[in-house]
């Protein structure tokens, strides 16, 4: 209402400035030329279905536009600046009068507008941008099946933050036809599902992923059956530290924290023992560290979860840093995860990667 | 010197109410109007009103329907 009041106060004004010269053109100048009177009308006329349409097609860029390029930004920053999603996203309006159309090969142009669902316009951009975007590198280095699975995670990590009606329309429209036809997503689709609840996904599994590919990439390593194998045992490796409570009622014992294959070294401290937290000591966090860096483990990731262990994580970090027994790969990922009675508890994360 | 890696994905859209124009500029909009034109995932005839986009593959202009599984499909196939 007071938007209403502001714009017709706003009126007033410029009428109060324009209403001389307007209203002589009105009374004066138009009946004295009817033949350019009834032109600009016209023209008047023909523009305001212009100026809504254009309005309309800011909107939609701009929430699109606006929204997936603030979760590139968040996500690269939880991922440790790796490189999962090196590129914005920009929206590019094909017609414009004075230009021909233009169609390059293997370029889509999608419809967006008013459609039945709105929603539809956000979720297909969001496809096609991942579809062009999500691990450039990592691609030839992993089963096109988790390929796929990762970057429909992604996706789903990415509405999250958006309202049911897109996070359904995207489950029931795309996701739900994309696991049919592709049955092998499924096969990943759990454990993935529950890395991302767990805030391990674009912190742990993703940047490993992309260090890793960046790394053969330099070493010139060809794409092969073993390190898909490895790759395979590494989620698993996630995954069970994901799901720790679980892993430990059904084993007795903690899940493995070090992960080590012929193409693969990591280990993963987890600040989460009570009994340390308790006296709030580091050190034995901070000696896993050091010994496995040492050891040539090619990535030490130190994360805490809740106020208390995220501080022992920083003291962790610093003295890694201090010591530099390890080279930081650049600052602190941050993430969120939800407990079963849906508490969002703040994570942190750090990386660090043996000196070559 | 190479130029400048680009750091953006330009995704390629045509609004609605552009909708008639741009398919006259590329010479497809009196077929379809006369729905002589298919969905080349689906094959379901296409219109104003469930045309979804267009794309180039091996020269040729291809185009498909609203449906999410057709969408799905061109990502796919095409590879983009």
């Amino acid at each position: 209402m007071t938007d209403i009041v502001k714009v017709f106060d706003w009126i007033l004004r410029i009428l109060g400035v324009l209403g001389i010269p307007i209203s002589w053109f009105i009374l004066k100048w138009c009946p004295d030329h009817p033949e350019y009177a009834q032109k600009i009308l016209y023209y008047l006329i023909k523009l305001i279905p212009f100026v809504f349409s254009w309005k309309k097609r800011k909107l939609i860029e701009k929430e699109i536009q606006g929204f997936v390029n603030e979760e590139i930004l968040s996500i690269n920053k939880e991922s440790f600046g790796l490189g999962i999603l090196p590129k914005n996203l920009k929206i590019e309006w094909t017609l414009k009068k004075s230009k021909e159309v233009i169609i390059n090969e293997n370029e889509i142009i999608i419809r967006l507008g008013d459609r039945l669902e709105l929603c539809e316009n956000f979720v297909d951009a969001l496809l096609l941008y991942l579809d062009k975007s999500f691990m450039p590198e990592s691609q030839i280095y992993l089963d096109p099946s988790l390929y796929e699975a990762c970057k429909y995670c992604v996706a789903i990590s990415m509405l999250r933050k958006r309202s049911d009606k897109h996070y359904r329309i995207f489950i029931d429209k795309y996701y739900k036809p994309a696991l049919e036809k592709n049955k092998d997503i499924l096969k990943y689709n759990e454990k993935l599902e529950s890395i991302e609840k767990n805030g391990l996904l674009s912190s742990i599994l993703l940047s490993s992923l992309a260090f890793y590919s960046n790394k053969w990439i330099y070493e010139r390593k060809t794409p092969s059956a073993e390190i898909q194998d490895d790759i395979e045992k590494y989620i698993e490796f996630i995954a069970n530290i994901a799901n720790k409570k679980e892993y430990e009622e059904s084993k007795g014992e903690l899940p493995p924290l070090y992960f080590t294959s012929k193409h693969i070294k990591v280990n993963v401290v987890l600040i989460a023992r009570k009994e340390l937290a308790k006296e709030l000591s580091y050190m034995p966090h901070f000696e896993v560290a050091k010994d496995k860096l040492k050891a040539g483990c090619d990535i030490v990731f130190v994360t805490g979860r809740g106020n208390i262990n995220i501080s022992l994580a920083e003291a962790v970090a610093l003295k890694l840093r201090e010591e530099q027994i390890g080279k930081q790969i650049n600052g602190a990922s941050k993430f969120y995860f939800y407990t079963d009675d849906n508490r969002k508890i703040e994570g942190i994360c750090y990386a660090f990667e043996k000196f070559n | 010197m190479l130029p400048k890696e680009k750091k953006q994905i330009r995704i390629k859209a045509v609004y609605d109410t552009d909708l008639e124009p741009f398919l006259e500029k590329l010479g497809l909009l009196e077929d379809l109007k006369n729905g002589k034109l298919k969905c080349s995932v689906c094959a379901c005839e296409l219109s104003l009103t469930n045309f979804g986009g267009v794309y180039k593959q091996n020269g040729q202009l291809k185009l498909f329907c609203q449906k999410s599984e057709c969408y799905l499909e061109v990502l796919k196939t095409k590879g983009c």
